[in-house]
């Protein structure tokens, strides 16, 4: 190792030994490694490849538990999983509608429903009250979804191992899925919401388990929250299928339907 | 000279002889088996690989923290431990020498073991760093850029899927 023995003012930071290369490096965003701090050259780049720094950055992230590295087949990818980092986010694409309507398609109902503009983001909760006195500031910015007087039903579906999940722990560990959504009619009218949650086996056909939520919501400007947990599905769930839909009771033109945030679907890992 | 406190005694690169307080020893890990033996022993421990400056850097750091509470024992919250902020005055007091004395002292931490001390002045290399181009980097660190331009957009290219 180095000692004092010159004074040259550099730092030769590749000659540390690896482990203590990686835990500097392991204090940097996954990003920065990949897109930047990989190109500075070749031993940087074999640093940063190597699987032990990933698996220290999920250390740090708090994302591995035991289930996960005991019964897998072959070498865990961790850098794979850092990213993917399955089991402890909201699996659903663009749940904050800060996208539109972007990942949200239409449910097939009939020519009648085939209506874009039923179900629409909207800028603020209009006629209700702001979402963050019930949601809190946890969730950074967020917005809402609203509809209309002709029921509309939009849907998205989860591809689980796409994501990142592993089989043996959808069939084997099964972790408990929480589903959860956030609704609010106006205060001039009210409003009907749905939600259904379909868990399907590897053809996308077999249904496994399911969980469906109606309500008739009378005017009033406060939010509620549907929360369902998933405890015993059965071995085999590669997708689950979201859908939530609404309208208003007053066929009203114009946008008084019922109002959606924050759509969830998130594996409960309490053994992290 | 106060005799009360057991002291121990390690010689630098430089051959110069310090006294340590027991209380500080301990926060060396790779001491810590042999602390007993040290305190019975009149002569002095060598560490070739550790300068008298880094050496003298270590103890005043040590003596600073040396009320902290202990990092706890179970791995989750060790991890949690070490993602916490660097503090202004640890920042300032392993910065301030310049690179090659923080090099020095990242090694020696990482030979004596001192958990507390490695990991904080990793995360102050790491902040130098962090937000900078690939060049910059180069030039921070004084590395020499063995890719070919091509080489380096390839690399780019490899990693494009993680920004999804």
């Amino acid at each position: 190792m180095m000692g004092g023995q010159m004074e040259k003012e550099e730092f030769p930071l590749t000659e540390l030994p690896k482990e203590v290369f990686e835990n500097i490096l392991s204090f940097l965003p996954g990003k920065d490694l990949l897109l930047v701090c990989s190109r500075v050259n070749r031993e940087w780049k074999t640093a940063i490849e190597s699987q032990s720094l990933w698996h220290l950055k999920c250390q740090r992230l708090e994302i591995l538990f035991a289930d996960l590295l005991h019964n897998h087949d072959g070498p865990f990818d961790f850098k794979q999983y850092y990213f993917k980092n399955p089991y402890t986010r909201n699996l659903l694409k663009n749940s904050k509608a800060l996208e539109g309507v972007k990942y949200w398609s239409l449910t097939p109902l009939g020519d009648y429903y085939r209506n874009e503009t039923m179900f629409i983001k909207e800028d603020q909760p209009h006629g209700s009250e702001p979402l963050h006195k019930f949601i809190g500031k946890d969730f950074g910015d967020i917005q809402n979804w609203v509809t209309s007087y002709i029921y509309s039903s939009r849907e998205q579906m989860i591809d689980l191992i796409a994501e990142g999940c592993h089989s043996h722990i959808l069939d084997h560990v099964r972790p408990p899925i929480v589903i959860s959504e956030w609704y609010a009619a106006r205060f001039d009218c009210g409003s009907e919401f749905d939600m259904e949650v379909k868990m399907f086996a590897e053809n996308k056909e077999d249904l496994l388990d399911s969980h469906q939520f109606n309500c008739n919501l009378n005017a009033g400007r406060q939010w509620f929250q549907i929360r369902h947990v998933f405890n015993a599905y059965p071995p085999g769930v590669r997708y689950i299928h979201y859908r939530h839909a609404g309208k208003d009771r007053k066929f009203w033109a114009g946008h008084y339907g019922v109002k959606m945030a924050l759509p969830t679907v998130q594996f409960q890992m309490n053994n992290l | 000279m106060n005799k009360i406190v057991p002291q121990i005694k390690l010689e630098t690169y430089e051959k110069e002889v310090f006294e340590i307080d027991l209380d500080i020893a301990k926060k060396f890990g790779k001491l810590v088996p042999v602390l007993q033996e040290l305190l019975n022993d009149d002569k002095p421990l060598t560490i070739k690989t550790i300068n008298s400056g880094t050496l003298k850097k270590i103890i005043t750091w040590c003596t600073y923290h040396k009320d902290d509470p202990l990092p706890p024992e179970d791995d989750d919250n060790k991890m949690k431990h070490s993602t916490e902020e660097v503090s202004s005055w640890d920042d300032k007091f392993l910065q301030e020498d310049g690179q090659a004395a923080l090099f020095d002292l990242i090694s020696a931490a990482h030979t004596l073991d001192i958990d507390g001390l490695l990991d904080v002045a990793c995360k102050v290399v790491a902040t130098m760093i962090k937000g900078k181009a690939p060049e910059e980097i180069r030039k921070v660190f004084n590395i020499k850029n063995d890719f070919t331009q091509q080489e380096e957009d390839q690399v780019r290219k490899e990693n494009d899927w993680c920004e999804d």
